[in-house]
């Protein structure tokens, strides 16, 4: 019998081995039902309270559920929703009492949905309707005959989407931290609370004051090296020519020369206003979150020699210094992402963009164009001068078209005036 | 570990085992058969009960090779399936201790194979896994497997046995993506055996398995990047893109256990068995910073009386059994803690999205004539069902089928000379398979995901109507007159037709060499 005694103190020994988590939270699982969900707002712009006819949508796009409901009253009921982790947006555009239209956004990113939390408060910014937009943004780059990668043909078009005549001289371009999409998202000092957005590298449109007028339908490409990609001697694949760009990121790489476009003007990375040692300004080929902003004129931002306008990611121990870019800067912002499956790795605020655009792949000569706005009659919007007037919701999802072979003032939007290469 | 080594190990294994037998004791392939053939105990996962199977010693090796080709199958298996495999088996009777052990290696090359990317065995209960869009691939997989029994009697009304299986594997897909995922199971089984008197006896088991899958996808070519679905079950899937797949870290824990019953006469001997097993198996993503993906909580219970008639001319063998497994699907709701503590990520929520049953009836009949220490020729006869009844919940899919496999197999052995026992087993099989009902109606999203194509192909196979018909032959002597050593060579064929215009065919071909000791 003491054999057996064995064999039983053999089987007590293993079984205290055993996860008993496990097998409890196996145990306790209930089958999945649908939720309703309750999505109240609060509304932080002045002089506007009501939420009426601003749409919710509540998406999960990795499992493709999508819900969308109008606000007609103080908050709106979705019903049948799955449980799962979604990104929670709610849109719009409202005047205030004094006339300023504004976007409304506000969203909650990786918002978990299940039994214990199906009531959600969304706080909504106002940001004024820009009238600079990012027309097209090509940046996934192409492949080459030989190799594997081209990613010099990356370029951003900006477009004068209102009825007036805008200056880019002082207009500042950043790309946001977090380089890449991330469900790992940075810790930012408490005290920033939602007011600002965060510049890796930063650059600005030279001139004076009035030296780069843009009149109304016309856009000025800026290319991360302006030449003609499809020559033998860079990549005959690349779908672009950015020989005509307006503007070029020149980094001084002598394999790369100064090309006739005009250069940015470099004006921040890492705490300094030096360029650093890269051979150029690329950003990521699988999306960045881009952001064009103009300072106000009674106001200073020099984040290089204001320490406050720098801030450091407390997730990490970098000392990587990022700038500081107050929201009610940015004149516009368009967030990229891998593909579809990114789109609960948003980083940057709805406020900039309610949504996510991407061409879903990288090296693959696509690019993301902005849609032009259709009369109900299916005619492209004008306005008197001829201009175009491109769709802005402030919602890269809706207002992007994704996709598209690259071209540079497509839809034959305007060249200024002072471009000299042509 | 090279196949030298394994044929080594193998051959020491058994010659340890074949040193005890009796040489007046036949080593045909047909008198192997009947000997275990009228093994009720051993058919159970009890080995204390070995001691009451009257087994007599014997070992043999193996090396095997088979084929298997065509359209006819489970989309993640291959067009063509090709095994190479060295078994050895033996039993050893030592009076105050019984015995039995058998060690298996088996090399796998399978080609064009769909769908599966990331697991050993996309058909084990784990609906979470990750697939690809190609149809293509191929797996490069060995197997190894050592399992051994034993029994003890206790004075005389008690047998003390335990049993302990270890498998290990490695399945390594060849293309992007690519993955190098190791499979592994431990199962230990303390068993004992009580008799009320010579004609009733009772038995109980108690099973623990740890299993453990490390998937590790990545890609040979990283800089061309490839897209692949996770699967959650039944079609529903989300996509993810880049240069390697994920690490998923599968760990399953079985605790289960079983009763039996057995009545003995001179002529009869029956066994009753229930058996009940509880299996949690979870998926987690990466090993740095986990994340709680996936659960299984799969139960099965299964209840079998085996019978066996044992006369001077006769032995009939009588079988019948029901199975019934249930499996939850359980998946998580994480989020990633964004927060200064970088908690990495936190499990908030976890409920079932799906849910599997499979009932499963058998009846096997099986007579056999006897001659001598062998058999003169044998008549088998199956009739089985199999119905598959799955759901996800939200959005709602399901899936099912209901399966009736009949199939009637007869053997001939031949006496080709007295000298040397030489022995010439022909044996013919052919059987249908009758789907009787099922469908697949995917509710969810995304239905232009491979994962739905994947389950529609899956469903098509299994509620296909279908026949089979195979043979073989297998001839055996002894290698000298004055000892039993046996050589055997056996080759085999089984032609498999699908009545569906969707598929044609698959041929099962394999040709074994042995020695029975």
């Amino acid at each position: 019998m003491n054999k057996f005694k064995q064999y039983i103190l053999i089987a007590i020994t293993l079984l205290s081995n055993i996860s008993c988590d496990k097998f409890n939270e196996a145990d306790e699982a209930e089958k999945t039902a649908p939720l309703e969900v309750s999505i109240t707002v609060d509304i932080d712009v002045p002089n506007m309270a009501s939420s009426e006819g601003l749409v919710v949508k509540v998406v999960n796009n990795a499992e493709g559920y999508s819900y969308k409901k109008e606000f007609t009253g103080e908050h709106v009921s979705v019903k049948d929703v799955i449980p799962g982790i979604y990104t929670i947006s709610v849109s719009g555009t409202a005047k205030d009492t004094s006339g300023t239209e504004y976007y409304i956004n506000g969203n909650s990113v990786n918002q978990a949905l299940y039994d214990d939390i199906v009531n959600v408060k969304i706080n909504l910014q106002g940001l004024k309707v820009s009238p600079l937009v990012f027309k097209e943004i090509y940046y996934c780059g192409s492949r080459p005959p030989v190799g594997f990668s081209y990613f010099r043909d990356q370029f951003y078009e900006i477009y004068n989407n209102s009825n007036e005549v805008q200056y880019l001289d002082g207009v500042y371009m950043a790309h946001l931290y977090p380089t890449n999409a991330t469900r790992e998202l940075p810790v930012w000092p408490e005290a920033d609370a939602n007011k600002y957005c965060y510049g890796e590298r930063v650059w600005k449109f030279p001139g004076t004051g009035k030296d780069y007028p843009l009149q109304p339908g016309e856009s000025a490409v800026v290319a991360q090296f302006a030449a003609n990609h499809k020559l033998e001697i860079y990549n005959p694949n690349s779908p672009v020519d950015c020989s005509h760009a307006e503007f070029e990121f020149n980094m001084n790489n002598a394999n790369f020369p100064d090309q006739p476009a005009i250069d940015m003007v470099h004006v921040y990375n890492n705490g300094k206003a030096e360029m650093g040692s890269a051979p150029q300004y690329l950003t990521p080929v699988f999306g960045s979150a881009y952001a064009i902003f103009r300072v106000p004129a009674d106001e200073k931002w020099d984040p290089v020699n204001d320490m406050s306008l720098q801030a450091d990611d407390l997730s990490t121990s970098d000392e990587e210094h990022k700038a500081r870019i107050p929201i009610k800067y940015i004149l516009d912002a368009v967030e990229a992402v891998n593909d579809d499956s990114y789109t609960d790795a948003k980083r940057i605020p709805a406020v900039l963009d309610a949504g996510v655009t991407t061409v879903g792949s990288i090296y693959c000569s696509l690019a993301v164009a902005r849609k032009v706005s259709l009369t109900d009659d299916g005619e492209i919007m004008r306005r008197s001068n001829g201009a175009i007037i491109f769709q802005d919701t402030n919602n890269s999802t809706e207002d992007f078209e994704r996709g598209v072979v690259p071209e540079p003032h497509r839809y034959g939007t305007g060249v200024p005036f002072w471009n000299a290469t042509y | 570990m090279n196949i030298i080594r394994i044929l080594r190990c193998v051959a020491v294994f058994a010659f340890i085992l074949s040193s005890k037998i009796s040489d007046a004791q036949l080593c045909t392939s047909a008198s192997v058969d009947m000997q275990k053939a009228q093994y009720l105990w051993f058919d159970t996962k009890n080995a204390a009960g070995i001691a009451h199977d009257s087994m007599t010693n014997y070992s043999n090796v193996k090396v095997g090779y088979d084929v298997e080709k065509g359209d006819f199958k489970r989309p993640q298996q291959g067009e063509a399936d090709k095994n190479l495999s060295v078994k050895s088996e033996g039993f050893i009777n030592l009076s105050k201790v019984m015995v039995w052990g058998k060690f298996t290696f088996r090399h796998e090359n399978v080609e064009d194979a769909s769908y599966n990317a990331s697991i050993t065995d996309p058909f084990r209960g784990m609906p979470y896994y990750v697939i690809d869009n190609y149809s293509d691939s191929k797996w490069r997989n060995q197997f190894y497997e050592l399992q051994a029994r034993m029994s003890v009697p206790v004075g005389n009304k008690i047998a003390v046995g335990l049993s302990g299986d270890y498998k290990a594997s490695l399945a390594a897909k060849q293309r992007d993506p690519s993955v190098d995922t190791r499979f592994y199971t431990l199962r230990v089984i303390p068993s004992v055996t009580f008799d009320f008197n010579d004609h009733h006896r009772i038995g109980g088991h108690f099973n623990y398995t740890s299993v453990k899958e490390d998937s590790r996808m990545d890609n040979v070519y990283y800089y061309l990047y490839q897209f692949y679905w996770t699967h959650y079950g039944l079609g529903m899937s989300t996509q993810d893109y880049g240069y390697a797949g994920p690490t998923t870290n599968y760990i399953g824990d079985l605790l289960g256990g079983g009763l039996q019953y057995q009545f003995e006469t001179k002529a009869w001997k029956v066994l009753m068995e229930a058996e009940y097993e509880k299996y949690v198996e979870s998926a987690e993503q990466t090993y740095e910073t986990p994340c709680k993906m996936f659960l299984v909580n799969d139960h099965t219970a299964k209840v079998k009386l085996s019978a066996i008639h044992s006369s001077d001319k006769f032995i009939l063998v009588t079988k019948a059994s029901y199975l019934y497994r249930h499996i939850d699907g359980i998946q998580y709701i994480n989020q990633r803690d964004n927060t200064e503590a970088q908690q990495g990520w936190i499990d908030l929520h976890h409920d079932i999205r799906s849910t599997y049953d499979t009932r499963s009836v058998s009846f096997d009949y099986s007579i056999m004539r006897r001659r001598g220490q062998e058999y003169n020729w044998g008549i088998d006869a199956s009739v089985n069902y199999v119905g598959y009844d799955d759901e996800y919940i939200l959005p709602k899919s399901t899936k099912d089928s209901k399966n009736l496999f009949v199939e009637v197999a007869s053997k001939k052995n031949f006496v080709v000379g007295e000298k040397k026992s030489r022995r010439l087993l022909v044996a013919l099989k052919g059987g249908i398979r009758n789907a009787m009902e099922g469908g697949y109606n995917y509710g969810g999203t995304h239905k232009d995901y491979p994962a739905v194509a994947m389950e529609m192909s899956d469903e098509a196979f299994l509620t296909s109507d279908a026949w089979h018909i195979g043979g073989g032959v297998n001839y055996s002597q002894q290698l000298r007159e004055s000892k039993k050593t046996t050589v055997f060579f056996n080759v085999a064929f089984d032609h498999h037709k699908s009545k569906a215009e969707t598929f044609s065919k698959r041929n099962f071909t394999s040709c074994t060499l042995g020695f029975n000791f």
